[in-house]
């Protein structure tokens, strides 16, 4: 879930024109470092140090913005505002992501398919296509675009089937 | 169904699976975010509409209610067991509505219009939504047809008409259902549909009022909706809504529907409860902003059609329960503003024995003039005032004996004239009945019977008119009017049987 706080603060981030392997970097280095995080987001520690740690680890614009974030004490949205700049990002790239989860895994001409049939329905030039598996589908494949989900499983139409003969 | 036996249920299984198809089901989803006393916040759903149906992955129904920019806010039509931070919601793209058919006549169902009486599933003819645009303005036909209520003392002062609103206030114990009740027992053999919404009653009172209903035959014209107080806050808040909704159903057929909205006092708190839960902002006694388009959009629905748009109507009795008398309180001062009038009951007259317990003074009927019978009209002449005088001089009546003559004629006419208004419960009475009673009572020919005698001596004289005057009753009813041919042999007759 992304809040709109999130999204206000990626709008700010992607308006920096920053480069991507910065921006890929800082990610990485954050969400991977737990200590990091703790420390930035940590009342006890004062701001200055915080500041001497960001100006010694991320280059000037990306330590600008994280110092306004420690400031603002909302380090802690620093996930949601990365899930918020990528989904800005693809769309600047005239992309969209998409989730599927199969039972099966897809070859490699199905997933071509099922790309080429987003791209044609959301007017997209290319997918990021997220791919997980579930066995629990037994059969066939969830699709999961936006808030859209297209099932074409064995589960799915086993729900759908008691659906229609509990007439509910 | 139930002539069907083990192999044809097994081999119709069979055929349907067999016969099943498997497509590409495309839903719009959501995911719960947080959940509690039966409000769901849920992201996603950006396609969501107010009003609109959800179905959460335990099968539970919900309505959205709040849009806001990421998330939106439903309430629970049913128990939230299962669900929790994550479960998944999936739009329906159909309005919150009720399922309607002719069978619902003679049956008791809760607020989504399932049954609740135990005798059985309900056929439905078609699907009505809970909320429903009102009838505009070129489609009405101004109110003329009275509604007989039954009792003397609104149809004789404040009569109603078929497609008015007209409230029923009071505080609680001063006799508000049963006036509604005996209006809808009254309604036997008058081609009314009669619909009674219980919001927030005991289940107990409910019970009560379908026994009522069944023992005298009311219940073959009458469906009963209950959402009772056991029931969640949102769909006590859709009971008034789904029982409009019914009544439509039956007025687009161009029949007279007659719905009871019982009582609209809790109807507010269960919207109150509702829109705190959601997080809007608290306004006057803590209710929303929006409490009086709740019961305008409401009462709205209520109308009476053009001949050329059907010709139907839906006649609104919402109840409203006060404190302490205190009428200027924030919803009934709302509800009085939506009707078309009210009758105003009072615990004092009530104790007093004076039941119903109707304030003359206070209660009115903005429209039901025009819709009233000539007889009526003609035969209730000066009640009103000549009550309202008994009112007035009522306070010298423990000076009784230094009164001059006049003013002792108008006590004790007064007197008569109140015990007059008294009626038992479940004693409706009939138009000519009520005629024949008021022509007596405003030629003053009940004046020498001792006050406590009045109630044999009104039953007798009415036994004897039926007995000796049939064609003044069959007169009455049939021409519905009053002329001075049958007033002079009514005061005839009662002069006949007081010797």
């Amino acid at each position: 879930m992304i809040s709109q706080r999130a999204v206000n603060y990626a709008q700010v981030l992607d308006s920096l024109k920053l480069d991507k392997e910065s921006v890929e970097a800082a990610k990485k280095l954050l969400l991977g470092c737990r200590e990091l995080m703790e420390v930035l987001e940590s009342p006890a520690i004062k701001k200055k140090e915080k500041e001497a740690v960001l100006d010694e680890i991320f280059d000037q614009e990306m330590s600008k913005f994280l110092k306004l974030l420690c400031e603002n004490q909302t380090v802690g949205l620093f996930a949601e505002i990365m899930e918020a700049y990528d989904e800005i990002v693809l769309e600047h790239n005239d992309m969209m992501k998409a989730r599927l989860v199969y039972a099966v895994k897809p070859e490699e001409q199905q997933l071509k398919d099922i790309k080429a049939m987003l791209c044609e329905k959301y007017k997209k030039s290319d997918v990021f296509l997220e791919l997980k598996e579930d066995a629990s589908l037994i059969g066939g494949y969830v699709l999961y675009v936006g808030d859209m989900e297209y099932n074409k499983s064995i589960k799915g139409a086993l729900s759908e089937m008691q659906k229609t003969l509990i007439g509910r | 169904m139930s002539n069907m036996n083990q192999s044809d249920i097994i081999s119709m299984l069979k055929s349907e699976i067999q016969d099943y198809e498997i497509k590409t089901t495309v839903k719009e989803t959501g995911t719960v975010i947080s959940i509690g006393d039966g409000i769901a916040n849920v992201y996603g759903l950006d396609n969501a509409m107010y009003g609109e149906l959800v179905e959460f992955e335990t099968g539970v129904r919900g309505i959205v209610q709040n849009l806001n920019r990421k998330t939106v806010g439903c309430v629970l039509l049913g128990s939230d067991y299962g669900l929790r931070e994550g479960s998944r919601v999936v739009r329906t793209q159909k309005r919150a509505g009720v399922p309607v058919s002719d069978k619902l006549i003679g049956r008791v169902v809760n607020a989504l219009g399932s049954p609740i009486d135990g005798k059985g599933q309900i056929e439905a003819d078609d699907f009505f939504p809970i909320e429903n645009e009102a009838a505009g303005v070129c489609t009405r036909k101004p109110v003329t047809v009275p509604l007989q209520t039954g009792i003397l003392a609104i149809d004789s002062m404040f009569p109603i008409g078929r497609g008015q609103r007209e409230l029923i206030i009071g505080d609680r114990q001063t006799g508000k259902t049963s006036i509604a009740i005996d209006t809808i027992l009254n309604q036997k053999g008058q081609e009314v549909i009669c619909i009674y919404v219980a919001i927030g009653q005991k289940a107990s009172t409910v019970a009560k009022i379908v026994n009522t209903l069944t023992k005298h035959g009311a219940m073959d014209y009458s469906i009963v909706v209950s959402s009772s107080a056991s029931d969640l806050a949102p769909l006590q808040y859709i009971a008034p809504y789904a029982g409009t909704a019914i009544a439509e159903y039956f007025m687009k057929q161009g029949r007279d529907v007659l719905i009871v909205y019982d009582d609209l006092s809790k109807h507010a708190v269960a919207y109150r409860t509702m829109s705190l839960l959601l997080e809007r902002s608290p306004g006057r006694e803590a209710y929303p902003g929006d409490v009086f388009y709740l019961h305008s959009r409401l009462l709205e629905r209520s109308c009476r059609m053009d001949d050329e748009y059907g010709g139907g109507s839906i006649t609104a009795l919402p109840i409203i329960e006060t404190l302490a008398g205190d009428v200027s309180a924030y919803i009934p001062t709302n509800v009085i503003s939506i009707t078309d009038g009210q009758i105003f009951l009072e615990s004092e007259l009530f104790f007093a024995g004076n039941r119903p317990a109707v304030n003359v003074g206070l209660s009115v009927s903005r429209v039901g003039g025009a819709a009233q019978t000539k007889a009526m009209k003609k035969a209730a002449g000066s009640l009103r005032i000549d009550l309202a005088q008994y009112r007035e001089m009522e306070v010298f009546t423990q000076f009784a004996s230094d009164l001059d003559k006049a003013t002792k004629d108008l006590l004790e006419h007064g007197k008569h004239l109140m015990e007059l208004l008294k009626q038992p419960l479940s004693r409706p009475l009939p138009l000519h009945e009520q005629v024949i009673l008021l022509v007596v009572a405003g030629n003053k020919l009940f004046n020498d019977v001792p006050v406590k005698e009045m109630k044999a001596y009104r039953s007798d004289l009415m036994d004897y008119f039926r007995a000796k005057y049939s064609d003044v009753i069959e007169e009455i009813d049939r021409t519905k009017t009053l002329t001075d041919e049958l007033t002079a042999k009514i005061i005839k007759g009662a002069a006949e049987f007081k010797k």
